[in-house]
């Protein structure tokens, strides 16, 4: 435990009782931990397992990241804690990337030795005094970087459900497959009402769920369709909301309809694939309203934060190592200028903006697993 | 000889200078326009409108007409050699998309499609273009209507067209493909001015390649009936000859024919050209890259700047100006540079009587070869 004297590190989740004489150290059980607890998988690129892929055939990433603004938006205000599951055999285990993929949604990683860690820290082996080392700086940067920083998740689509039930997977999924698109979404938990300042700067609101929603919820969805936006809903809310009138466009997997100034995207079939569902919210929404977009994205993933003034791209590489290729980063705020520091290397640098043919880009340093780039 | 040597490459060019214009307009069996072009800006518009003068006008190809053009965007939209833009280096340039599409509007296109198999996705091509930083919107508004579509699966379409290649084909007998090849009155191949790794060359008939769709001759197709989500690209089946199309399409005709791809993706090219015809070609060589056709084609790929246009209404003779103006003797054949994997489309093409590759027979207007002469790839002669 005297690790972590002089560390970020303030609070250690034990079994037990934990060990005597600490002092400056919060010791708590894990049933009592003052957070929300999101169990999660490893992040990185998923084991390949004979014969499968994912849907567009590129390499399946595992982030937490769905999960935690999940729990972010099912209870805002607390704070959310990430606990990861035991790896999987043959999958990497870049603890680095553990504490990136929760603090660059406002989370934390409940660190996890493991045994090859704790019996190296144990026994005083070099190697595992420099990994520890290395999550410690890494811990001081985060907080630095991501406690400051973690504003609100910038949007343009909502996705709207319970998150529970029949209609948890679908929801839960769309999330998880809109993050893989690089789709910035804001996830809206449906209750009893949906306060008009929550669809806010959306221009598309994905409704998962099988069920019309109540009523207060339904008025505010229909407000938003008249005021200009554009629903994508299930026949039962669809059939809900009166004066929706077929519009004749062509689409795939759409009936598409008019409300006031907005439009509505009922199924031709029902709803059970949600990479279609998250393809289909993109489409319609247009990719031409993407906040940004990385150009040779490897394995990163990007998230934009805002409070109006400061706009914030956060780029995890779930690689785990730096790219092979230059990253541009496209960006469609206006800005004066743009900072970047990543976690190997935290002294801010100003970056130099390319605005050529009506596109603002920025080339980005060559970072391995985390950068973050300021717009001022 | 790895190469052609500058000194080489003049020697070749040459011929039809030496030969004098008479002469060659008297023998020549086609007319290929070249200009020199150093940029996509202001002087784009006029080099064009030059170009299609030289060979005729457009107005007297496509007043009244469906025009579609098949654009070359191969690979993701999001990918890029180094932070330069695709259409620096591996894709058509948007801005010359809308000043054909301007300058067909004007010579009086009844319509003009918009056409590429956007890579495994079979989303709106707009989205495409969008995602890979084109501004849509300037194309679709450049002429009085504009459609966009991509053919990599059924688009717009409500069924595939099955176009059979007359006299039977060098590797299948037809090609199964969305509608909008069939249902246009005049077909372009707007192309970039490109190495390829497997073909040797990808000008304007190696851009033909492009319109097979992947939902029946894709990596990941259905074995019976095409699936309309596009999965993986066309290796399988065209390169290395591992599957069969989708049951739709007409099985090879040789299924004990040669598995390498340098005997197979020529052979499909050919195929294509000899289906659906390409009734104008136009090179981009403004500013494109060397080495191999795309990012993915590992260490020594660059971007370049040629700053030349080639355009003609024969793909054959087309291209064979443009290897020239690369530095290679479109003469030549397998095993010789750049064709040292593959047979030579040029060669097959001529064969199948697509069109001359023999330099002597193309008459070249507006720039000569000589004087936009850039060579792809530099030898200790050049």
């Amino acid at each position: 435990m005297a690790l972590l004297s002089g560390t970020p590190f303030n609070c250690a989740v034990v079994d037990g009782d934990g060990p005597p004489g600490l002092t400056g150290i919060t010791v708590v059980t894990r049933a009592k931990a003052p957070a929300v607890v999101v169990e999660g998988e490893w992040p990185g690129v998923a084991p390949v397992k004979a014969g499968s892929a994912g849907p567009t055939g590129s390499p399946w990433v595992d982030s937490n990241g769905w999960k935690i603004r999940l729990a972010q938006a099912r209870e805002p205000g607390r704070a959310v804690w990430v606990q990861l599951k035991t790896p999987e055999a043959g999958q990497e285990v870049n603890r680095l990337l553990a504490m990136a993929d929760a603090a660059w949604c406002g989370a934390r990683w409940v660190v996890d030795f493991g045994d090859d860690l704790a019996r190296g820290l144990a026994a005083g082996n070099d190697r595992a005094k420099g990994q520890w080392e290395r999550l410690v700086r890494a811990a001081a940067f985060f907080e630095q970087h991501c406690g400051r920083q973690a504003l609100a998740p910038a949007a343009r689509l909502g996705v709207l459900s319970s998150y529970a039930g029949e209609d948890e997977f679908l929801a839960e999924e769309v999330l998880n497959l809109a993050a893989r698109r690089h789709l910035a979404y804001r996830v809206l938990v449906k209750g009893e009402a949906l306060a008009a300042e929550s669809l806010a700067g959306l221009q598309a609101v994905l409704y998962c769920d099988t069920a019309a929603p109540a009523k207060g919820v339904l008025a505010a969805l229909e407000a938003f369709v008249r005021g200009g936006g554009l629903l994508l809903a299930r026949r039962a809310t669809v059939a809900a909301l009166r004066g929706a009138t077929p519009t004749g466009e062509s689409y795939p997997r759409a009936v598409m309809y008019k409300l006031g100034r907005g439009r509505i995207a009922g199924p031709k079939h029902e709803w059970d694939d949600p990479y279609l569902l998250a393809l289909d919210a993109h489409l319609m929404l247009s990719k031409r309203n993407d906040l940004v977009r990385l150009y040779n994205p490897g394995l990163l993933l990007p998230q934009v934060t805002s409070d109006g003034k400061r706009t914030v791209v956060q780029v995890v590489n779930f690689a785990g190592r730096g790219s092979a290729n230059d990253v541009v980063l496209l960006v469609q705020t206006k800005f004066g200028e743009a900072v970047f520091v990543s976690l190997e290397h935290p002294e801010p640098r100003r970056l130099t903006v390319q605005r050529e043919a009506g596109r603002t880009e920025l080339y980005l340093p060559a970072f391995g697993i985390y950068g973050v780039v300021e717009l001022r | 000889m790895a190469c052609l040597s500058r000194r080489s490459a003049l020697q070749l060019v040459g011929g039809g200078v030496v030969a004098g214009r008479a002469a060659l307009q008297a023998a020549a069996t086609a007319t290929v326009a070249v200009a020199r072009c150093r940029t996509y800006g202001a002087e784009l518009a006029p080099t064009m409108a030059k170009m299609f003068d030289q060979l005729g006008g457009l107005a007297g190809m496509v007043k009244g007409k469906t025009v579609a053009i098949k654009v070359n965007m191969t690979g993701g939209a999001t990918w890029r050699l180094g932070t330069k833009p695709a259409e620096l280096t591996h894709y058509t340039h948007p801005a010359t998309v809308g000043v054909l599409i301007d300058q067909l509007g004007r010579a009086g296109a009844r319509r003009v499609r918009v056409l590429e198999s956007a890579f495994q996705t079979g989303e709106p091509l707009e989205e495409f273009m969008y995602e890979s930083g084109w501004d849509v919107a300037a194309l679709g508004t450049a002429a009085g209507r504009v459609e966009f579509e991509n053919t990599n699966n059924l688009g717009k379409g409500s069924k595939y067209v099955r176009m059979a290649v007359p006299g039977g084909g060098l590797l299948f007998p037809s090609y199964e493909l969305n509608h909008s090849y069939h249902d246009c009155d005049f077909l372009i191949s707007l192309a970039k001015l490109k190495e390829h790794v497997t073909a040797g060359i990808t000008l304007s008939m190696k851009n033909m390649f492009g319109i097979t769709p992947c939902t029946i001759y894709g990596d990941g197709s259905p074995k019976d009936e095409p699936s309309e989500d596009p999965k993986g690209g066309r290796g399988a089946v065209f390169h290395n000859g591992e599957r069969q199309p989708a049951k739709i399409a007409a099985a090879e005709l040789d299924a004990k024919s040669p598995r390498d791809a340098g005997y197979r993706v020529v052979r499909a090219v050919v195929d294509l050209c000899a289906a659906r015809p390409v009734d104008l070609a136009i090179v981009d060589g403004i500013e494109t890259m060397a080495g191999g056709e795309g990012p993915w084609c590992g260490p020594g790929m660059r971007h370049v700047a040629p700053g030349v246009l080639v355009a003609g209404r024969n793909c054959v003779s087309t291209d064979a100006v443009g290897a020239a103006i690369m530095g290679f003797d479109p003469i030549t054949g397998r095993g010789r540079p750049p064709f040292e994997g593959c047979d030579s489309t040029l060669e097959l093409g001529e064969a199948r009587g697509l069109g001359t590759r023999d330099l002597k027979k193309i008459e070249v207007v507006g720039t000569s070869i000589r004087e936009v002469l850039y060579l792809f790839r530099r030898t200790a002669g050049a």
